[in-house]
């Protein structure tokens, strides 16, 4: 299967959370109890958590006194930190795009959370048995050919499903048709090495709350600066050592001083 | 009297302590994490990592600095230091495996690490190397209770494997020293510029080595004294020579990443982190190395033993300030440890030096002659005992 | 013997941090002042130049034109303005106001006159030059037109600076649309 992707389009997103029913539907989430002022207006509840994998993010923009809508969601980055983190392979990239969590092999050690720049992993705290939640990118709906079920329901057609390279280019297209209507900047086509979800909007992405300022290069990478050393760098020191120590007991002996440890 | 006394005082404190810990980590498996402990979406880790395995592995260094330094670089005549240092370094190793089993959140499938295949995450290797590791001090362990016993089947197999398991365990120390250091780097908007850097692994293996030494020489200074043993100064201003090359190469690293990252803005802002940066670089670093530089205090124990904790301390906060207080996610939960995530730890090291407290007492890991002065009646059948 | 001891251990010690703390300041101030060397040195690109902050006010002289003139005249009729002066400007505006549908309001009599008075200038210097009166004192100004119109071939005559001058004047001054 060609790698997918979604585009987020939020200047059409009217704020009906029907993206998040569907999200709930599809994946069998729990329900919250939550407050009618949890956050910023209307949003609700405040963050994603087990119980919801997307959100939609409502703020106010003061100059033009309208809403501006984001959404969380894993973006399902194209070399994941969370995936180089995980030390059991629960976290896996697979070529259909999406990041996809093997429950059971979560051991709980949350360095995915750590190592997410976009702080999408969540872990319920609450419970004896917790594990990580996080968005599926609906894998096992995907590979029958059906679209995320957020991306299906969306009624204003502000998410959007499809091959990545024609969801990139649609993007920049939209951008390019209406230069007025669209920062002009495709949120996800760099960021952390790329990722499959293309955000848009109408105001700068700070102002949705969005994480900005993230490099260029995947963050694995930085890791990966020194972890590509370690079994050169252990087998050097074996030997290095193995060496000093046979050499200093061979003189040990010759100069007859006890083992003493 | 008055020692015996003390030690009585410290003992019931370390017991209480313990007992408040263990009520902690009961409350965690029976309610969850959240019932004990602020770790949140934001900031997953905080203080049990930041404390628990940061800082344990590092001072739990102390067993492979001295077998590297006595082993390996054949510096032997610190050969009496190394069963104190492989027996605290056992203990912190496995005080560190407690602690992470309170910290997972799903410890049950801790095993799966071993069956897993993830050469690009530092927590796969820490977890590796460290467990190897632990095993290499039991090994070490074992050797030296076997000679003393005189279990010769034992004895005779791990003497054998015994060098070869100190080479092992010393390279894999050094591996997961510095992964320490590396499972930070992949954080770089997370940690405060102050701290994060790309040379993180070499500046967590440099202090390991300053820990591992600093944890030996605290233990020597109060364990001679409680035990009315000869105290080796000699020994301990050896340690405080290196203790000085390897606080100079630490501070290197560490001023020259400030540099190197510009951090020096940040550094002399007026805040609380540049507080807490300048209480670790001056109180920490600058202040021991002062000390240890003067050829009077290296011949006194008590200036030792207090370099030696200024030091302790400044690597324990160097570590705290990277994971824990550094720690700055944009996100709108904040993060102050628990006292559920402070009892849960000081209750594991109140248990360790309660545990390490009865084993200097009755395994042979302190050597030195017993004072020449008359020891106070009653405990002189223990220090004897323990001295022989 | 212990005491003196302790007390030169306090000496060096306290001696050494101070010492130490200077030398990781100094560094840090080191690193500081190269810093600020280079932003320094970076500057010049992002440091606005006067024409910059000259452009920031444009004289807008085609604006103008346009809005009121160039539906009838083409830009070659402006050429053929050489020679005239305010009065003469005003004679032909206030003829042109004459024509029904010219549809020219009597509050843009000025500054369509100071626009057309300036154009005579704008087809040697150009806007973004004669664009840089906004910044200068009243008494550079008057010393900058005397100047150019004191140039061979400028077709102005020394006594119509003032004239000038007040054209530019109105175009600078002017409030934002």
């Amino acid at each position: 299967m060609a790698e997918k992707a979604m585009i987020q389009d939020n200047t059409r997103c009217i704020g009906c959370r029907a993206c998040m029913i569907a999200c709930k539907e599809w994946n069998d989430l729990g329900a919250d109890v939550t407050d009618f002022f949890a956050s910023d207006g209307y949003q609700n509840p405040r963050d994603l958590n087990e119980n919801n994998y997307t959100l939609i993010t409502y703020r106010e923009e003061p100059a033009e006194a309208q809403w501006v809508f984001g959404r969380l969601l894993c973006m399902h980055c194209a070399s994941p930190a969370c995936a180089s983190a995980c030390p059991t392979g629960a976290l896996q990239k697979l070529a259909n795009g999406a990041v996809e969590l093997t429950e059971w092999r979560c051991i709980g050690c949350r360095y995915c959370m750590q190592a997410c720049p976009f702080v999408i992993p969540k872990f319920d705290y609450g419970s004896v048995f917790p594990k990580i939640h996080k968005c599926t990118f609906c894998s096992d709906r995907l590979e029958v050919g059906f679209a995320p079920a957020c991306a299906k329901v969306c009624p204003t057609h502000a998410i959007e499903f499809g091959d990545r390279d024609e969801m990139l280019s649609k993007a920049k297209r939209r951008i390019a048709d209406a230069p007025g209507r669209y920062v002009p900047h495709v949120y996800g086509e760099t960021e952390v090495g790329g990722t499959n979800v293309f955000h848009l909007s109408s105001v700068p992405f700070e102002k949705l709350g969005y994480e900005t300022g993230l490099p260029h290069e995947p963050l694995p990478d930085l890791t990966h600066k020194s972890m590509r050393f370690v079994p050169r760098i252990f087998f050097s020191l074996l030997g290095a050592f193995g060496l000093m120590a046979w050499i200093v007991r061979r003189r040990n002996e010759r100069m007859g001083i006890a083992e003493d440890h | 009297m008055e020692a015996r006394r003390s030690i009585f005082r410290w003992k019931s404190t370390l017991v209480a302590i313990a007992i408040i810990g263990g009520t902690f980590t009961l409350a965690r498996f029976a309610f969850g994490i959240g019932a004990i402990a602020n770790v949140n979406n934001a900031y997953p880790w905080g203080w049990w990592v930041g404390f628990g395995v940061l800082s344990f592995i590092a001072f739990g260094g102390c067993g492979f600095t001295l077998a590297l330094l006595v082993e390996i670089f054949g510096q032997h005549r610190y050969a009496p230091m190394v069963r104190p240092a492989i027996t605290m370094g056992l203990l912190l190793y496995l005080g560190y495996v407690v602690i992470l089993m309170i910290e997972l959140g799903r410890p049950w499938m801790g095993w799966i690490i071993f069956f897993s295949w993830q050469p690009t995450s530092a927590l796969f290797e820490v977890a590796w190397c460290a467990t190897l590791y632990t095993t290499v001090l039991i090994i070490e362990f074992g050797s030296v209770a076997a000679n003393h016993y005189r279990w010769r089947r034992s004895a005779r197999i791990l003497g054998m494997v015994y060098l070869p398991a100190v080479v092992v365990g010393v390279s894999l120390s050094h591996l997961h020293q510095s992964s320490l250091g590396t499972l930070l780097t992949i954080v770089p908007l997370k940690v405060d510029s102050r701290w994060w850097s790309e040379v993180l692994p070499a500046t967590f293996l440099t202090s390991s080595y300053m820990a591992g030494l600093s944890l030996v020489t605290i233990e020597h200074v109060l364990a001679t004294h409680y035990l009315r043993l000869k105290p080796r100064v000699d020994l301990l201003g050896g340690l405080a020579r290196f203790q000085i090359g390897l606080i100079v190469i630490f501070l290197t690293l560490r001023i020259g990443s400030l540099v190197y990252e510009g951090a020096t803005d940040a550094a002399l802002r007026f805040d609380w982190l540049s507080f807490l940066l300048w209480t670790e670089i001056i109180v920490g670093f600058l202040v021991p190395l002062a000390l240890f530089s003067i050829p009077d205090v290296r011949q006194n124990k008590w200036a030792l033993f207090a370099s030696s904790c200024l030091l302790a301390g400044g690597i324990l906060l160097t570590r705290l300030n990277t994971a824990v207080f550094g720690m700055r996610v944009k996100h709108w939960e904040s993060y102050q440890p628990a006292i559920g995530e402070y009892a849960t730890t000081f209750g594991v090291l109140a248990t360790l030096v309660l545990i390490y407290g009865f084993a200097v007492r009755r395994l042979p890991i302190h050597r030195e002659e017993p004072l020449d002065e008359d020891p106070a009646p009653g405990i002189a059948p223990h220090a004897a005992k323990a001295a022989v | 013997m212990a005491k003196s001891s302790n007390a030169r251990m306090g000496t060096f010690a306290v001696f050494g941090v101070a010492v130490l703390v200077n030398l990781v300041l100094s560094i840090f101030l080191l690193d500081q002042v190269r810093r600020t060397r280079q932003e320094v040195s970076d500057l010049s690109r992002e440091l606005a130049s006067k024409q910059d902050v000259a452009m920031l006010r444009p004289l807008r002289v085609n604006e103008i034109l346009e809005r009121r003139c160039t539906r009838c005249h083409t830009d070659q009729r402006f050429a053929k303005l050489t020679g005239m002066g305010r009065p003469e400007i005003l004679e032909t505006i206030q003829r042109m106001r004459e024509h029904p549908g010219s549809n020219i309001p009597s509050s843009e009599v000025r500054e369509i006159q100071a626009a057309l008075l300036v154009f005579r200038c704008i087809a040697c210097h150009g806007e973004g030059v004669l664009s840089q009166i906004v910044l200068m004192p009243p008494e550079d100004r008057v010393r900058f037109l005397r100047d150019k119109v004191r140039m061979p071939d400028s077709g102005f005559r020394t006594d119509q600076v003032g004239e000038l001058l007040r054209a530019f004047e109105t175009l600078v001054d002017r409030p934002k649309n």
